[in-house]
């Protein structure tokens, strides 16, 4: 029994030391010795290097591509058959293929030093035709951005037939763009590398979602072995995706430190990541959705291209994407006939990471503004179209177009209850009276179901490098009687340290305080794949639960033979172990064991109070967390401005752990897709530059642009996870984008005009109903 | 990214200030709350030998009250002006400008003479100065000078100050109890580039009627023909084309969102004006 | 280089700076203070906002050299601040931070705030809150964090 245990709305742990400005971040760390690094960044899109020039009495200083040549690709490679590879060198040698590239790393004794010394670098050039879009880089005539492939196409993929255009009797057909923009976690990237030369031993404090895999990675790519490597995630300020990939950074930053032996500091700023960190969302969809006249759906055929930036990170490749887009593409629904085309294209923009959502908030995106144009073509209100179309309830476990098998839940009560919330009935007789001060009311859907934990075969099937196979945990008893649970997991604000601490509870009954999660640390954790794709709680939680179902069993035993009755008559409570009679508490217990262990049998000795549990999900699809997002918005005609009025979300992620931070993932997480929605974009010139350098051009939310997001969950547990939890972390950012934009094509459904693009910027819904009027006229 | 060096002097005075400048050959560069400057100086978009440090000089935080105009010392913070260091119809302007720049972090550093100068297109001050008719009041090698605002700017980023001057106060004639004003603009969120600034000022008893438009692409404006037509009107002026043409024959509109931004601007700010 | 005197946290400190030394790495670099964060350097953010002089001010705007004479107060000075310890009591029971990164910056905005506005409603709240960017929460939870301190105030 645990009053902090699994469903405990409590405080966290961690909040503390953030509250009291002590967390401790990379670029907190100051080391003896320690240097900082700069990078010189390629100024061009896409070129020939012809010459550097470092002043003489720098060359102990700057160092370049050449200097690195030893090493290997940090790029990732694709199993999937027509897969075309590519060479990712750490720092750029004989060409650069965007803006941001790096070209040369600078160290100084402090971080102005070392831009000083990037200042003094000359980099020539023999310019190529920067590739900014998609249609310029599959042009015939556009030069290779690798020169041993036939085009720019790294992968093109095909699921099913195509349909015939008689299918069904209604065809509704849309093209979408989703640009491409930052993940922006408030902390940047960064990395602190030390080099024991004695110990022939690297310690990396990086700024990371996966240390377990850079520890892979670095050790790899660096020809070392990983028991030469540690890597160290401490704090993290926010990942969102931008830190599950080796970045070229780390690897540099590691280089020098074993080349010059002192410790080496590299701290991303904003600029940066406004230029290198625009690698998220940018997609292209022309769909086709073939239905009957009462709107039910028959079939989809959809071509997706993915733009994928210039290479292929490190470890979910350039096509993980568009692979993921075609396979989740039919969403929440019902129906029959299913063709996808998918192209991984390159252009000479910043490599593609996956975003919060990956390519969910894409499709999600295209499927549900499909669904409203069908909605308007055959006359039946967009909620009442989705209720038509979704999954039933009762035919879970459902097996989907493509195979996919959704575990639990009601997908259409999702739908009323967002369209009870959102007032639907109420909105609609609004919209039938005349506005006041001219501004359009218009009300949006956005549906999705979201595959989250998946698990191995998953993973195997998009050809990536990195499958991850059980996940583990290992749990000890500390000799004055609380515990410590180590993790390969790593928390960026998932509230891991708390919410881990709670499944610990639920087995052990100790309070959450007096459990400890480490993680982070590849020297002190069992090995994970880390923290991404919505599976920390599920995979990590199961594997705390099951260590600490072993430990349990061995504690009760020793608690058995110290109040005299059945290690199964022993009952964990409030850090005691309890029999019917009498109790004994852990730290006792644990004085006796490891003090006093004459007084115990050796049967129960030779037992360890340290426990390693393993776990992965009954089944690799994983389990589906669902929602509805509705919003009304307002739109000025004459600005082109939206005001968001009202955003409700109806959703469901299974048993939750702690409803208040299940809360906070799903609120944050729709503020990004607001975001997404209607602000963040990096737009680049005809030449591939950067037009997005700071944050008066590269806008994110602040409080002010946020609604009061209403929230309304149920549970309906996973049969297939421990507890039936499900993955909540991505799931608000998948909707927002569909649910806004379809809101405010609602409210220009007056005008003919429907916006098919993100984000909605105020512009470009000016420059919809100027083109719309012009039409007209 | 961090700043390029850069030589550091702390003036004691205005006059330490102007001889600092003098001496330094057209190098050197005012910082007073540095709001806009270390945003620059820390992107490395310029690169001064020096920066004369004056927002410790206790003249330049100077409010003075004469009979027709209040003169605000250059180095006044954004926020004193927020929280309405300045009397009268006017100070209820400023005061409501000031709440509408930036962050209060920004705005409590951020001083009126400083934003004045860097003559941003698309900061709030250059405007509202041009709608409230400002002089400013100028210190340079050969002594002091006046300068219209209307015949300050140049270019965006560029006005007619000299190397060697300072700004020390501006001067702003009063407005009359019964004025009416009103400040629209339109940022879609707070911080970002603005799209577009109107202000509107309008006194009924003796028939004054301005207007005053920023963020356009050029610098801020007064469109005297919009001007002269609602005053004609007398009335709300509403008449949208007519306003369009007109801003259009200013060429301070790139693009048809720019012109349409600014219509919009223009009209919001007359009908601000009657509420 | 030029020596400066100022007080930081109540406590007296003299030291050399470079000119072009901003206040943020002033006090995280030479002083060791990391609770006052970076995630921008150019204004926007707020992470790394501290007072001075009593108000907040964006410390990677403001140059080290210029604040000779001048109080400086971070995070880590506010350990017997009522209003401080208020307002981190409203944001761990509000959940008002995730990764805790502009937690610092936020909290020290949010002090102003109370302290300077008895009374807002929640767009001037907001208003308030907009210079200190959080890109986890989605902000509710500050402002009901915020909302809560500035109620128990009034």
């Amino acid at each position: 029994m645990s009053t902090s245990g699994i469903g405990a709305r409590v405080e966290r742990v961690e909040d503390e030391r953030y509250l009291k400005g002590l967390g401790r971040f990379v670029a907190d760390i100051q080391l003896p010795g320690m240097l900082e690094a700069s990078f010189v960044r390629s100024t061009i899109a896409h070129g020939l290097i012809t010459q550097i020039q470092i002043p003489a009495d720098l060359r102990a200083q700057v160092f370049t591509g050449e200097h690195l040549s030893k090493l290997g690709s940090i790029g990732a490679d694709s199993t999937l058959p027509g897969f075309q590879s590519s060479f990712f060198p750490a720092i750029a040698r004989e060409k650069v293929r965007y803006v941001g590239e790096t070209v040369a790393v600078c160290v100084a004794k402090d971080r102005a030093c070392a831009e000083d010394l990037a200042t003094q670098v000359a980099v020539e050039y023999s310019p190529l035709p920067g590739l900014a879009t998609m249609t310029a880089a599959i042009d015939p005539s556009a030069p290779l951005l690798h020169n041993e492939w036939p085009s720019n196409i790294n992968l093109a993929g095909e699921i099913g037939e195509e349909l015939a255009d008689d299918l069904a009797p209604v065809c509704v057909q849309r093209n979408f763009v989703t640009a491409r923009q930052c993940m922006v976690p408030l902390e940047g990237r960064g990395v602190v590398a030390q080099w024991d030369e004695g110990r022939q031993q690297l310690t990396v404090h990086t700024s990371t979602q996966i240390p377990h895999l850079i520890r892979r990675a670095l050790a790899e790519t660096l020809g070392l072995k990983q028991r030469q490597v540690r890597v160290i995630a401490p704090d993290v300020g926010g990942g969102f995706g931008l830190k599950l990939v080796l970045q070229p950074e780390e690897v540099s930053v590691c280089w020098l430190a074993m080349k010059l032996r002192r410790p080496i500091r590299w701290i991303e700023d904003r600029r940066e990541h406004l230029t290198v960190g625009a690698n998220a969302r940018q997609h292209e969809y022309r769909v086709k959705a073939y239905a009957q006249t009462d709107g039910k759906l028959v079939g989809i055929d959809v071509e997706i291209d993915v733009d994928a930036g210039a290479y292929s990170m490190w470890p979910f490749t350039s096509c993980f994407e568009a692979a993921q887009a075609g396979a989740s593409f039919p969403g929440p629904y019902r129906f029959d006939h299913y063709h996808a085309r998918t192209r991984t294209v390159m252009t000479n923009k910043p490599p593609l990471q996956p975003y919060r959502g990956v390519s969910r908030t894409g499709i999600c995106f295209a499927l549900e503004l499909t669904i409203d144009a069908l909605a308007r073509e055959v006359g039946i209100e967009p909620a009442e179209l989705r209720k038509r179309n979704l999954v039933n309830a009762s035919d879970m476990p459902f097996t989907n177009v493509v195979g996919k098998i959704f575990d639990s839940g009601d997908y259409q009560a999702s739908v009323t209850t967002a369209a009870e919330m959102i007032g639907l009935a109420t909105v609609r007789q609004a919209q039938q009276q005349s506005r006041q001060d001219g501004r359009l009311l218009g009300v949006g859907f956005g549906s999705y179901t979201e595959q989250t934990s998946h698990g191995t075969k998953v993973f195997a099937g998009v050809g990536i490098p990195i499958v991850p196979g059980h996940e583990q945990a290992r749990i000890r008893l500390t000799p004055d009687g609380s515990f410590e649970v180590m993790t390969g997991l790593q928390s960026h604000g998932q509230s891991l340290e708390t919410t881990l601490a709670q499944i610990a509870s639920e087995v052990l009954g100790a309070p959450i305080n007096d459990i400890k999660i480490i993680h982070g640390d590849t020297g002190e954790t069992p090995f994970s794949t880390g923290t991404y794709a919505s599976r920390s709680i599920v995979w990590g939680g199961g594997a705390v639960d099951a260590a600490s179902r072993t430990l349990s069993k061995r504690l009760k035993a020793i608690a058995g033979a110290l109040l005299n009755c059945e290690a199964s008559d022993v009952v964990l409570d409030d850090g005691k172990l309890r029999s019917r009679e009498r109790e004994v508490s852990l730290a006792d217990l644990a004085s006796v064991w490891y003090d006093a262990p004459e007084e115990l049998s050796p049967d129960l000795t030779d037992q360890p109070l340290e426990a390693v549990g393993t776990y992965k999900p009954t089944s690799d699809h994983g389990a589906f967390s669902y929602a509805t997002h509705a919003a009304t918005v307002l739109v000025d005609p004459d600005l082109g401005a939206v005001e968001i009025l009202d955003y409700v979300i109806a959703d469901d992620c299974g048993r939750q752990v702690n409803p208040m931070v299940v809360e906070g993932q799903t609120i944050g997480g729709t503020v990004q897709g607001i975001g997404t929605a209607l602000y963040e974009e990096s737009p680049y010139d005809d030449n591939a530059i950067p037009q997005a350098l700071n944050f008066a051009q590269y806008r994110i939310p602040s409080a002010l642009e946020v609604p009061n997001i209403k929230l309304r969950s149920t549970e309906s547990a996973s049969p297939r996870t421990a507890y039936g939890i499900k993955g909540v972390g991505e799931g608000g950012a998948v909707s927002p984008p569909a649910a806004i934009i379809n809101a405010i094509n609602d409210a220009l459904v007056g005008y003919g005009v429907e916006i098919l693009e993100t984000p909605a910027t105020p512009e470009r819904i000016f420059q919809a109903l100027q083109q719309a009027q012009a039409s007209k006229k | 990214m961090k700043a390029p060096e850069f030589d550091y002097q702390y003036a004691s005075s205005l006059a330490h200030a102007s001889e600092l400048l003098s001496n330094a050959g057209g190098q050197a560069k005012l910082i007073a709350g540095g709001q806009s400057l270390l945003q620059l100086l820390n992107q490395r978009l310029i690169a001064p030998q020096l920066l004369v440090d004056i927002r410790h000089i206790d003249a330049l935080k100077d409010i003075k009250e004469h009979e027709e105009k209040i003169e605000i010392g250059a180095c006044v913070t954004s926020a004193a002006l927020e929280d309405g260091v300045v009397a009268g119809t006017a100070g209820e302007l400023l005061a409501h400008v000031a709440s509408q720049i930036g962050y209060r972090s920004v705005r409590n550093q951020g001083t009126l003479g400083g934003a004045v100068a860097f003559a941003d297109p698309a900061g709030d001050w250059p405007a509202t100065m041009m709608s409230l008719n400002a002089v400013i009041n100028v210190l340079g090698s050969g002594g002091e000078r006046e300068i219209s605002i209307h015949e300050f700017y140049r270019a965006p980023f560029v006005s007619v100050l000299q190397d060697t001057e300072i700004i020390v106060s501006l001067s702003i004639p009063k407005l009359a109890s019964h004025t009416k004003w009103s400040y629209w603009k339109f940022s879609p969120t707070i911080g970002e580039v603005t799209k577009a600034i109107g202000i509107a000022i309008r006194d009924p008893e003796i028939s004054d009627h301005r207007l005053a438009l920023g963020a356009a692409n050029g610098i801020p404006c007064r469109p005297t023909g919009i001007e002269d037509a609602w005053q004609a009107h007398n009335a709300a002026y509403a008449d949208r084309d007519a306003m369009k043409r007109t801003i259009a024959a200013l060429d301070v509109a790139d693009d048809d969102y720019k012109l349409q931004c600014l219509t919009i601007a223009a009209e919001r700010a007359i009908a601000g004006t009657y509420p | 280089m030029s020596t400066i005197n100022l007080k930081i946290n109540g406590a007296e400190v003299s030291a050399t700076v470079e000119p072009r030394t901003h206040l943020a790495d002033f006090l995280r670099e030479q002083q060791r203070l990391t609770g006052t964060h970076l995630g921008c350097e150019h204004g926007h953010c707020g992470a790394c906002t501290v007072l001075l002089n009593g108000e907040p001010v964006r410390s990677c705007l403001t140059l080290a050299v210029s604040c000779q004479g001048a109080m400086v107060e971070t995070i880590e000075g506010m350990e017997d601040d009522d209003t401080m310890q208020s307002l981190r009591d409203a944001f761990k029971s509000e959940h008002a931070l995730q990764c805790g990164f502009c937690s610092p910056g936020m909290l020290m905005t949010a002090r102003d705030l109370v302290r300077r506005r008895r009374a807002c409603d929640d767009q001037q709240l907001r208003e308030a809150l907009a210079g200190n960017w959080c890109r986890c929460t989605g902000y509710l939870g500050i402002v009901r964090a915020v909302r809560r301190v500035l109620d128990a105030n009034s």
